[in-house]
């Protein structure tokens, strides 16, 4: 579904990302795993259309064709279906839940009667009436998927979506993603530094390390290769809970 | 939710074009009374403009360049065309001229936010004072005589009514609805689908072109105009009575305006130390809502 080529990017001195390459599947649900400043946001970025990169190509495949993405602004990404969410929660504060999730409609020409079932589907009908930026942390990051999706969005790239969630937060959250991404056929490229979350939701891993892909392949193996172990884990291999 | 918006937007409008009506019906007497209702009627009309702009969480110190396009346009073609006729075609000439210059400006500035763009856009109000003293054919820094003296209460009234009404229907639409979405966050917003620079741009232009027409109507108090009534002192009462009467509401600006034109005109002594006076009140007003000045500005 997307594929990008030796892709780079830096900020001043600093090279983010540099030389990936990255494809996923239709339907697939791929981790990406990486030390703090690892360049994950920054891919993410470069997806997205945030960011332009300095060298490289994203092509988005569907149907056997290929439509290159390079240059669009994420305005544009997003009518290809290509949808995130932000690190530090990017929410619509001062906007009711149901504001939000309408706004996330209504931006993209969908139709607004997808928000109800929405917030059915993601727990949120209770809160649909209480401000945004009124609520727990956990509730924020899923109304920001919720705005996501409803949206349009069929590669959803969720930076960190576990990050600040108690142990069965992660889990209903994880249960939650699962549900979707069979209901609405999403393909799914996910930041986690939560392990056993990743593990559980994802067919397929990258690792990353100074703004290379260090290892790519299935969860276990990625998890238990030298390079990881080495550059994410610092030495020691990681023990699943 | 559509009607829930419009209702809450009409809500909102209603009650300050009652204020406006009275306020026409007791002052409107006697000609400077009437001149009076027309300048409190038309400021509050520019603000009604600039407040669709400041509805997208930015300020603008540019707009007073709007009320002079709508001004000299309809002074120009009304003075060398006799009849209603004249004035209609001037009021739309105006209006479209603003539309140009809002597209043009816009464009550029646009792609600034927050104190870099209020700031560029005092450079645009500057720009247009330059222009308007230094082009002969548009009188110069003396200024446009002779303009048909066409405002009156109840036509400003009316003005004041369309504009009003056109910012509430503005922000109880979807396009309204989108731009607080913009307000709230550009970046989170341009994920969704939004297309940021559009959204400001359109905005931008209607918010130019509510206040071209009042301008337009200015020239029609007295028969005259110069480039001393469309400097940056009237960008910056537009963008006061904005900020005091609660950016995005409508109703607040456009009383917040009638008001201060009412004050300066029972206390004409107080119009000396003006700036001294405004300054003081958004000291106080900062001060009052300082908390959400600190997490969302004005
Ligand atoms: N806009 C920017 N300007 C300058 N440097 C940046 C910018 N964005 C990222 N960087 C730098 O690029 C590197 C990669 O940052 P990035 O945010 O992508 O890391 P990350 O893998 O997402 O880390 P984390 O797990 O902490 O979120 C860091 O060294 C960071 O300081
Ligand atoms: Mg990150």
């Amino acid at each position: 579904m997307l594929k990008c080529e030796n892709l780079c990017k830096s900020y001043g001195g600093i090279s983010a990302v540099s030389g990936v390459n990255l494809y996923i599947k239709q339907g697939e649900s791929v981790g990406l795993i990486g030390s703090n400043g690892a360049g994950k946001t920054s891919l993410f970025n470069l997806l997205a259309g945030f960011e332009k990169p300095d060298k490289g190509e994203i092509f988005l495949i569907r149907g056997g064709e290929k439509t290159k993405l390079n240059g669009l602004p994420p305005h544009a990404r997003i009518k290809f279906g290509i949808g995130r969410t932000f690190q530090n929660l990017r929410l619509f504060k001062d906007m009711s839940v149901h504001e939000n999730i309408l706004a996330g409609a209504l931006g993209n020409g969908q139709n607004p009667d997808c928000c109800l079932h929405l917030l059915e589907e993601l727990g949120l009908f209770p809160l649909k009436d209480a401000k945004a930026g009124s609520l727990p942390y956990g509730s924020r990051k899923t109304v920001e998927i919720a705005r996501s999706l409803a949206s349009g969005a069929k590669l959803l790239l969720l930076d960190e979506p576990a990050a600040g969630l108690s142990e069965t937060e992660a889990l209903y959250l994880a249960g939650k993603l699962k549900k979707l991404r069979q209901e609405k056929n999403l393909t799914l490229l996910l930041i986690e530094h939560n392990m056993d979350f990743i593990c559980g939701l994802c067919d397929r891993l990258y690792a990353m390390d100074s703004g290379r892909i260090v290892a790519e392949g299935r969860p276990r193996s990625v998890l238990h290769s030298p390079a990881v172990i080495d550059t994410v884990f610092g030495g020691a291999p990681y023990v699943f809970a | 939710m559509k009607n829930k918006n419009s209702r809450k937007a009409f809500r909102n409008i209603a009650p300050v074009c009652l204020t406006a009506g009275i306020a026409a019906l007791v002052f409107g007497r006697g000609a400077y009374g009437a001149q009076l209702v027309c300048r409190m009627l038309i400021s509050a009309s520019m603000a009604a403009g600039l407040d669709i702009f400041a509805g997208l969480g930015q300020l603008s110190l540019g707009h007073a360049v709007f009320a002079a396009a709508g001004a000299y346009s309809c002074a120009l073609i009304s003075a060398r065309t006799a009849g209603s006729s004249g004035i209609a075609a001037g009021l739309a000439a105006g209006t479209a001229a603003a539309v140009l210059l809002a597209l043009v400006s816009g464009f550029a500035l646009l792609k600034l936010r927050g104190d870099y763009l209020a700031l560029a856009s005092l450079g645009l109000c500057e720009t247009g004072r330059v222009f308007m003293e230094n082009t002969d054919f548009i009188g110069g820094a003396a200024g446009l005589y002779g303009i048909p003296k066409f405002a009156g209460p109840l036509n400003t009234f009316v003005l004041f009514c369309f504009c009003a009404t056109v910012c509430a229907v503005f922000n109880g639409s979807k396009s309204g609805f989108i731009s607080r979405v913009v307000a709230q966050d550009e970046e989170a917003a341009s994920s969704i689908g939004i297309d940021v620079r559009r959204v400001k741009i359109a905005a931008f232009t209607l918010s130019a072109c509510i206040t071209a027409l009042a301008g337009g109507f200015y020239g029609g108090i007295f028969g005259f105009i110069s480039p001393r009534d469309f400097g940056c002192a009237r960008s910056v009462d537009m963008l006061l009575a904005v900020i005091v009467g609660g950016a995005g509401t409508v109703g607040g600006p456009m009383l917040a305006a009638m008001l201060t034109e009412a004050f300066f005109a029972f206390f004409p002594s107080a119009a000396e130390p003006r700036m001294i006076i405004y300054a003081l009140a958004l000291i106080f007003l900062t001060i009052a809502r300082r908390r959400r000045v600190a997490e969302n500005g004005l």
